[in-house]
């Protein structure tokens, strides 16, 4: 699964250890989600685009063999 | 998310404490015969039920057993679903690995040696799950580190 979670996060220009605070997870959690090493639950993709104020779409997007 | 086996993560300095003093104690007693008077008790009446009318052995398993699992079960400062995800593959590998030595000490040991390492087996899930989830946690906090620079 493909995912644009550093641009939003650029976008907002905030940092992961800042993004982490916001939705209550560690940094090193957003540092696996964005380097596609981990696939976060629905509840946290929807924590995210809330803070984005973008669509779960708009962050992740599946890949061929997903 | 919620995980209502997990205690609080102060918990876990009472945890090593408890393995330390009750692991010592173990060892001295399956090594030494070391015994403490005060847990010495006297059941004649039902003589041969027991094999030494001592509790030291008994309480020094239950405090390490119970020392390990208060380390096991603890929080960590954030418990996020990362650290679920990892909780539940440190599990799987300690299992696995602690049934994998019962498998290969089945075909080397016999008779008393035998009972001995199942003895000590018990005690392997929970160790291989402290050594092996922490070694996650220690990779996760370099690979972040390497990121960021």
């Amino acid at each position: 699964m493909k995912n644009r979670l550093k641009i939003q996060r650029a976008i907002l220009n905030i940092t992961q250890a800042e993004l982490a605070e916001k939705i209550e997870v560690s940094r090193q959690t957003i540092n696996t989600i964005e380097s596609g090493k981990y696939v976060p639950s629905t509840v946290l993709a929807l924590k995210l685009a809330k803070i984005f104020n973008v669509s779960v779409e708009s962050i992740f997007e599946l890949e061929d063999g997903d | 998310m919620n995980n209502n086996l997990l205690i609080s993560a102060k918990y876990k300095v009472l945890g090593w404490s408890l393995v330390i003093v009750f692991g010592v104690l173990g060892l001295l007693c399956l090594n030494y015969d070391f015994e403490l008077n005060f847990l010495a008790y006297n059941l004649n009446s039902i003589d041969g039920l027991f094999t030494n009318n001592n509790f030291t052995n008994e309480v020094a398993f239950t405090g390490t057993i119970v020392g390990f699992l208060i380390i096991v079960f603890s929080k960590q400062r954030i418990e996020d679903e990362y650290i679920s995800l990892l909780r539940l593959k440190s599990l799987q590998l300690s299992v696995f690995l602690s049934y994998l030595i019962l498998i290969v000490l089945n075909f080397c040991f016999y008779g008393l040696a035998f009972y001995d390492f199942i003895f000590y087996n018990t005690f392997t899930v929970l160790i291989v799950f402290i050594i092996t989830f922490n070694w996650k946690l220690v990779k996760l906090k370099k690979e972040g580190i390497k990121v960021e620079e």
